[in-house]
């Protein structure tokens, strides 16, 4: 899958990719200088697994993006989107990556054929203020606070973020 | 690797000629048994070998001591793999009748499919004492000939196959081959001047590549035997024949060098760099043309040249990349500022090792140091180069710092200076830790410094950022096996072999004659005391490297069936300078 995104920087679109087992060392080696958590195999197993609902952003051919969704179908319950991991290495942002990431992985959500998302949720640390300013510009609004949700970071609370997905039609380009 | 295939060690295509001489010799079989004896060959040529060993026990029942049918059988079953019998029964044969070309022929392909070529060379001859006309045996005693060097005899094995059989066209051009391989080139420009002459009358639209090939080996013969003006002339004469484009130019400006004709020779040079302008080789002879004309090197004359080459093709980084050589002092800064930072802008992995001929000279190390150490400062603090005339300010891609941080990574590692290396590398690699040439980088680094274990441990992190990457593949079993860890280095290697590491690994890399790994397998063991294991690998080498000669073989009759006559004398020196390859070399 390669799609081509012209974004703020139009010189040098973004190449999107979905995940391969070939490159899984890139993914780790970017998630874990973005994230304080650290993922492990198992975590990466699953995400190879449904490499559908992962999007990789290769700038001038150099990885500096990734998301990693989950779908949560719950009995009696919609499905919803899980945003997992969302990151980009940190020389590389202001320049509309992390937008064009999140609307491709929201784009990619509302067209999966035999089901309606409607909804997509993350996780994101209480005094992370940029990554929730981040989301709530695409829509999300912060729907509740997990104390001591994670083991090894301080503060450990975490909010949880939402989007309602049935609104509106194709996210709008934001 | 070649491209064709191996052929399978006995069944050679063979076709004997049973010319009457031989039939006398065979005793005289009754019509019968002749028949039968027809078969025998036949079903040998086509592989037919059960049949082969029925037809001739048929004819051994009725004479047991028939000489060339024994022979045949021996030859059969040797195929079949009997060959123990096989060859017991071809001397039989030989003894019973040690006149029979036929036997000889036998006797000398079996050495032959032995690879002991001196022998059935011997073979072959008493074969040619018995049936002087044989052509079938002169041409395989030829192929030997020319495989062992023997280039009179080849020449005069040539002259003869000619003589009786001058309507193929082959035997023209090995005859000339071989007089050419000889030195003796008057020959081989008559022979070929004879031939060329003989085709006039022929079809000119028939086999273009061929007749254009003959034009460029006649001028190349020419040219070896000091002929120049001729060469030149022949190409002249026969411009639209020759079919390679390019080969013709480049033979038209070359001819003109060694003539003098120095101004001619410059416009044709002039005109291949306008054809490709990135090619070294023929800036090189354009400068040889030039100083020639000046009478000496001119490095200001030079510069001149190359700053209107430089406007003339924009877009070529080879006279840029060539004046920073001819450039010196403030010149050097400027044009260097804008070759540097035009491949830094566009993210170019290689830019360090297209300057690093120029570390030789300390000024030039000290100006490109300035220059980048500028770059980075500036780069950091605003996103963009330090200004300079005539160079558009623009905003620079994040990443665009991390190539400027591995260039000077890569710089202080050149001039020894490792630890402010390191620092650089780290850097770089905390900034965009998904680039894979940091780690290779850093793996080079860390060898230099001695540490071959972090080094093999930090390829094998830049490996798995790629796994269908088969340079840093190699790069991680490289450095494992420099630190020793050869179980490692091997299991890494091997992912890339055909079963891709199940099954029998050592012998996939075998096959793929992995002369670096090999080697590098070998010192690991050196290095380790294991000196029996050491002796094994390198002696892989050396195998590899006699099955390079062993492959001649089958060229010399493809090349000369295809007429590709510049590239089949290229490949025999090719051949004959084989041992003093570098890898070779390192492993002996």
């Amino acid at each position: 899958l390669f799609v081509v995104a012209m974004g703020e920087s139009g010189m040098h679109p973004l190449v999107f990719t979905e995940m391969s087992a070939k490159v899984i060392g890139q993914v780790k080696a970017l998630n874990a200088a973005v994230f304080p958590i650290h993922y492990d195999d198992s975590f990466y197993d699953s995400v190879l697994a449904t490499p559908h609902l992962t999007r990789l952003a290769y700038h001038r051919g150099i990885l500096v993006g990734a998301a990693c969704c989950r779908l949560e179908r719950e009995a009696n319950q919609p499905s919803k989107v899980y945003i997992a991991t969302l990151g980009v290495l940190a020389p590389y942002r202001s320049m509309g990556f992390g937008s064009q990431l999140l609307r491709e992985i929201l784009t990619m959500v509302q067209s999966l054929g035999g089901e309606t998302v409607t909804q997509a949720y993350l996780h994101v640390q209480v005094n992370n203020d940029e990554a929730r300013r981040f989301y709530e510009r695409h829509g999300f609004c912060v729907s509740h606070e997990i104390p001591n949700y994670y083991v090894r970071l301080v503060p450990a609370d975490c909010h949880v973020l939402v989007k309602d997905l049935t609104s509106a039609g194709p996210s709008s380009s934001a | 690797p070649l491209l064709l295939p191996p052929p399978s060690p006995l069944s050679l295509s063979f076709s004997l000629s049973l010319s009457p001489q031989s039939m006398d010799s065979s005793k005289k079989l009754p019509s019968k048994e002749a028949a039968l004896f027809r078969n025998v060959i036949k079903f040998y040529e086509l592989k037919q070998y059960k049949k082969g060993i029925k037809a001739a026990d048929a004819i051994l029942k009725v004479f047991p001591d028939h000489g060339e049918t024994l022979a045949m059988k021996g030859l059969t079953l040797s195929c079949m793999d009997q060959k123990e019998e096989g060859v017991e029964l071809v001397r039989k044969g030989l003894r019973k009748d040690p006149r029979s070309n036929v036997c000889w022929h036998v006797y000398g392909l079996l050495y032959r499919a032995d690879h002991n070529y001196v022998e059935a060379i011997k073979c072959y001859r008493n074969a040619l004492r018995a049936d002087k006309e044989n052509l079938q045996v002169l041409r395989d005693l030829s192929f030997l000939q020319i495989q062992m060097r023997d280039t009179k005899g080849y020449a005069e094995t040539r002259r003869q196959i000619l003589a009786l059989r001058p309507s193929n066209k082959s035997h023209w051009l090995a005859y000339a081959a071989a007089c050419h391989m000889g030195g003796d080139m008057k020959t081989s420009t008559r022979v070929l001047q004879a031939y060329a002459d003989s085709l006039t009358d022929e079809d000119p639209t028939r086999a273009p590549y061929e007749r254009s090939e003959l034009i460029l080996y006649r001028t190349m013969i020419l040219v070896e035997g000091g002929d120049i003006a001729g060469a030149l002339e022949i190409v002249e004469n026969n411009k639209d024949v020759i079919v390679d484009g390019l080969a013709l130019r480049e033979e038209r400006a070359r001819l003109l060098h060694l003539l003098g004709r120095l101004s001619e020779a410059e416009t044709e040079y002039r005109s291949l760099l306008e054809i490709n302008c990135e090619c070294h080789e023929y800036h090189a002879h354009f400068r040889k043309v030039l100083e020639e004309q000046w009478g000496g090197p001119d490095p200001e004359k030079m510069i001149g040249v190359y700053d209107e080459l430089e406007k003339a093709f924009p877009h070529s980084l080879a006279p840029k990349r060539l004046l920073l050589d001819f450039s010196k002092g403030d010149a050097f800064r400027t044009r260097a500022d804008r070759y540097v930072r035009a491949l830094l802008h566009k993210g170019v992995p290689s830019l360090f090792m297209d300057i690093r001929p120029l570390y030789n000279d300390e000024e030039k190390v000290s100006i490109l140091e300035r220059l980048f150490l500028d770059y980075a400062s500036s780069l950091q603090s605003n996103m963009a180069f330090p200004p300079l005339e005539g160079v558009e300010a623009v905003k620079e891609t994040p990443d665009t710092y991390m190539w400027v941080l591995f260039l000077l990574a890569q710089h202080f590692d050149c001039i020894h200076e490792q630890e402010r290396a390191l620092a650089y590398i780290d850097e770089a690699l905390r900034h965009t830790p998904t680039v894979l040439e940091l780690y290779s980088t850093k793996a080079l680094l860390l060898k230099h410094c001695g540490d071959y274990e972090g080094a093999a441990k930090i390829a094998e992190e830049g490996r798995l950022l790629d796994l269908a990457d088969r340079f840093i593949n190699t790069e991680a079993a490289y450095f494992a096996l420099r630190a020793d860890m050869v179980d490692r280095g091997e299991q890494t290697a091997v992912i890339f072999t055909k079963d891709g590491g199940g099954g029998e690994q050592s012998s996939n890399l075998f096959d793929a004659q992995c002369i670096w790994y090999e080697t590098r397998t070998g010192e690991s063991y050196l290095r380790t005391g294991q000196y029996g294991k050491a002796l094994k690998m390198f002696l892989r080498v050396d195998k590899h490297f006699m099955e390079f000669v062993e492959d001649q073989l089958d060229f010399h009759t493809y090349c000369l069936r295809r007429g590709t006559l510049r590239a089949y004398i290229s490949f025999l020196r090719m051949e004959d300078r084989l041992f003093g390859h570098k890898y070779y070399r390192r492993a002996a």
